[in-house]
């Protein structure tokens, strides 16, 4: 941690620091940590509906997306110094080796997705202008509040924004921008 | 027969900022993350510390020397030195100067606490505002009996004493060349610049 500052400023932790503080046990009865711009926020522990959307799309991206891409759920990426966050699933560029050797990044990622029942400002907010930032191409939210089931599309990401949004409501099947005919039940 | 309904709706628990024990500040100190950086630690927030310009450290190396020659046998002169304050979230700040009651080598074996220390001392330059606010209601909180503010820019201080609650109930400035007493001390005037 180098921080300059002429004034008393919070701390902003790197991810070097971060796997520090991760490895000092500082964090011991935590479900889930992430780095979003030098700070750590906890994440609520998961309920059952969110595990249950985890498995059916497990299942489902894997099925549909065997041998044209990879697929891996909740695992941390590094996107910048200072964030690291751990989207639900990270759909990666097909590699034969499935990534047993290194790390996939976020150049060879085509989609984040993101389950949101009580996270959906923090995914929204806090998480989707990092994802827009660092260039991932593709983020799909997973809207399962309580008022709302849906999917909302977010491509053509633009500085910190993406330009073009779309939503669907349950029923109608969503395809990855790499993969327009191969349609995912995501609901 | 009067039959209560109640309904009980939990709300779902949001991502949050991590904020950070007294214990955890100094595991992550161990595990090698402040270094080469003065850091406090405020309401669970880990805050780092401007480097200090020539003004402000020439100032502390002046009053620290007239605080020794002063209160040589009555107090410990603890110059930028931890001081913890006892609360939910325990605080960890490095005041420029403090008078500590005697004697000294508890200060080895123990934190010391609000209680500890007769006098607490700013030197602001930049730090101003800051001084004036959030610290001020922090040492006031925390019962500091009495709290001088140099400001170095202007050439006064700011003589704070009767805390309550968040506050300071008697300010007094001194100008330039006045001489000052401590409450604990007042037979120990000194000149203050």
């Amino acid at each position: 941690m180098t921080q300059i500052v002429n004034q008393p400023q919070i701390a902003r932790y790197t991810v070097s620091d971060y796997h520090k503080m991760l490895e000092a046990g500082i964090f011991p009865d935590e479900v889930k940590t992430e780095l979003i711009d030098g700070e750590v926020y906890l994440m609520p522990p998961m309920g059952a509906e969110h595990y249950g959307i985890l498995v059916r799309l497990t299942n489902e991206l894997s099925h549909h997306l065997w041998e044209k891409a990879c697929v891996v759920s909740q695992v941390p990426i590094e996107l910048t110094d200072t964030t690291e966050p751990e989207p639900d699933f990270i759909v990666l560029e097909y590699r034969e080796d499935y990534y047993s050797r290194r790390k996939g990044t976020v150049q060879e990622s085509l989609l984040f997705i993101e389950v949101s029942k009580s996270t959906l400002d923090h995914d929204r907010h806090v998480k989707l202008p990092k994802y827009a930032q660092s260039g991932v191409p593709e983020v799909w939210i997973i809207n399962a509040t309580k008022e709302v089931f849906s999917l909302e599309v977010y491509r053509n990401p633009v500085g910190d924004e993406y330009t073009n949004i779309q939503k669907l409501s349950e029923g109608k099947k969503a395809a990855l921008l790499e993969f327009p005919d191969t349609e995912i039940r995501w609901w | 027969v009067v039959v209560m309904q109640t309904t009980f709706q939990a709300e779902p628990i949001k991502p949050y900022k991590r904020l950070y024990s007294l214990e955890e500040f100094f595991a992550m100190s161990e595990a090698g993350l402040f270094k080469n950086q003065r850091v406090e630690l405020i309401n669970g927030e880990v805050i780092v510390v401007p480097a200090q310009g020539p003004k402000h450290a020439g100032t502390i190396a002046l009053l620290i020397e007239v605080f020794r020659d002063s209160f040589k046998d009555k107090a410990v002169v603890w110059a930028q030195l931890p001081i913890v304050f006892e609360s939910k979230m325990r605080d960890y700040v490095e005041p420029d100067i403090a008078l500590l009651a005697l004697p000294r080598e508890q200060y080895a074996q123990r934190f010391v606490f609000p209680q500890d220390a007769y006098l607490v001392v700013e030197v602001s330059v930049s730090s101003l505002e800051d001084d004036r606010t959030d610290k001020l209601q922090m040492y006031a909180k925390h019962g500091i009996q009495e709290y001088w503010i140099v400001n170095v820019e202007e050439q006064k201080l700011e003589v704070y004493r009767n805390p309550a609650g968040e506050k300071y109930h008697s300010l007094q400035i001194l100008n330039l060349g006045q001489t000052i007493a401590p409450l604990e001390f007042p037979q120990h005037e000194i000149r203050w610049w």
